[in-house]
Formats: C-alpha cells, structure tokens, sequence
C-alpha cells in the first residue's frame, strides 16, 4: 500500500470516529485544524470575538453536515471553505454595502489620459508595523470596500488563495475574480492616497 | 497605448502575464507619462501595504484555549 493510500484509509477510520461522534475524535480535529482556521478568520474579519464566534460555528456547522461529507475533498479543504463561508456572512451582515465602486476608480479623458496626476507615495508600508492607528485605517479602508470587491480583496491578497480557489468558494469565473480584483485594489490605493501620499499642494 | 489600456493592464503587468510586446508597449507608455508612473507606483504600493497588514496581524492570534473548550462543549450539548 503506497503512503497516499495509506493516508487515505487513515482519513476514512478517523472521519468514521468522527461521524460516530467518538469525543477524542472531535478534541483532535479541533485541535488540529482550530489554529489555522482561528487565523484565517482573524485575517477576515480582523475581530478576535467574531474570529471566535465564527470559528465556533464552523466547526458545529462541520459537526453536523459530516453525514454529508464526501470524501472526495479533504477533511481540512472542506472545513476551512466552511470556516471561510461562516466568515464572509459575518462580514455581510456587519456592513453590507452594495454601492457602486466607480467613484474610487480613476478617471479617464475623452482621448484616454488620465484626468489626475496621482500624489507620490512617501509613506512606507513598513510603517504599519509600528504604528497600530495606521492598520486601523487599512482595514476600515478594506472595510468601507463594496461587499463583492471586499470578499475578493480579502481572499485574494490578505488570505492569499489563488485565482481559481477564490472564484470557486464565491461561486464566479475566474476573470470576474481578477477584474474584481484589480478594481478593488485600485479603489484601496484612491482611499489610502491622503494618509500614504504626500499632501497636495 | 493610453493611460486608460495601462491602467486596466496593471495587474497583468505586475503579475507578469502580459506578452513580450504588450510588456514593450506599456513600458514604453510608462517612459513618457509621469501619471501613469505614479499610478503604477502607488498601486503597487498599495498591495505593499497589505502584505504589511497581513504579516502584522499574523503575530496577534494564538488559539485561544477557551475558544477549543467552548466548541467541544457546544458539541456535547447538541448531540
């Protein structure tokens, strides 16, 4: 028997023990895979007490539904889109905004130049490292983002998940993924410019 | 290309996947055109800046202790 089956037969009897609703079972999943989902919901929410009520429900949420797992995913793939899911409805309901990006995006001329000389950019990100009022205002920044540019902004460059895994958890296509993408971290840049550029003169 | 072409092919450009002459073009562009210069920069920046943001918080959360308790504890009290 190669290592990977062997793997996969260990996973089956321990998703068995679970599905049994064996205690050591459940005290050993949460206690091997709470910590990264614990970090991913603090990344997300970036709020120890809704990281914790979301992680808590994650993990009852996945407690409930083992019947319905199927073993084709890992068991760790498909707690962390749980968790993942459970994070994102926190984020919708605490500030569910649906306006229009397009005031933060630059503009354009009638002959395609852009109408604004941006300001130069003097502040260091590693600025934030020391100064704890300065990632307050990233994060609100990321906060005040429409929800679907937001989601896409937090999986993509703060839970750093690829293209592919980041349209599939939101249910969209690749390229939605990336044009959301590219405008949301256009509409950060036009938020952060007065606290990282230099003042206009 | 124009201001407007290189400030929808920014990502592709960072991410490098444009193409060789798509590549040529937009640095061309840049060569010319102080705004799109500073746009580039500041967007880059800005990914910078989550980086930063993300490698900060990362040292704020350890799993708390009580947090493993309370869901085992919620379990038991469902099943």
């Amino acid at each position: 028997m190669g290592t990977d089956s062997q793997l996969e037969a260990e996973e089956r009897a321990f998703l068995e023990r679970l599905r049994r609703g064996d205690e050591e079972a459940c005290r050993r999943l949460v206690r091997e895979q709470g910590p990264r989902l614990y970090r991913t919901a603090l990344r997300l929410l970036a709020d120890e007490h809704e990281a914790r009520d979301a992680v808590q429900d994650a993990f009852l949420q996945a407690f409930e539904a083992l019947d319905r797992f199927e073993a084709r995913a890992r068991l760790s793939t498909w707690l962390y889109r749980i968790l993942v899911n459970a994070a994102l409805a926190r984020l919708r309901r605490r500030r569910h905004r649906e306006d229009s990006i397009d005031d933060l995006l630059p503009q354009f001329g009638e002959d395609g130049r852009l109408l604004e000389m941006p300001a130069p950019w003097t502040l260091q990100p590693e600025a934030l490292a020391e100064r704890s009022e300065l990632r307050r205002i990233v994060r609100k920044a990321i906060e005040s983002l429409p929800d679907k540019h937001r989601e896409v902004l937090l999986l993509r460059d703060i839970e750093q998940l690829s293209t592919r895994e980041t349209a599939e958890i939101l249910g969209v296509t690749e390229n939605a993924v990336k044009i959301r993408l590219h405008r949301a971290r256009q509409a950060l840049r036009t938020l952060l410019e007065p606290i990282f550029g230099e003042p206009k003169r | 290309m124009n201001c407007r072409t290189i400030v929808d092919s920014l990502m592709e450009y960072l991410d490098g996947s444009l193409s060789a002459d798509q590549r040529k073009a937009f640095e061309t562009h840049l060569k010319i055109c102080a705004p799109c210069l500073r746009y580039l920069e500041s967007y880059r920046r800005t990914v910078e800046i989550e980086e930063a943001l993300r490698r900060c918080e990362e040292k704020e959360g350890s799993f708390p202790l009580e947090l493993f308790q309370m869901i085992l504890s919620a379990r038991r009290s469902r099943s």
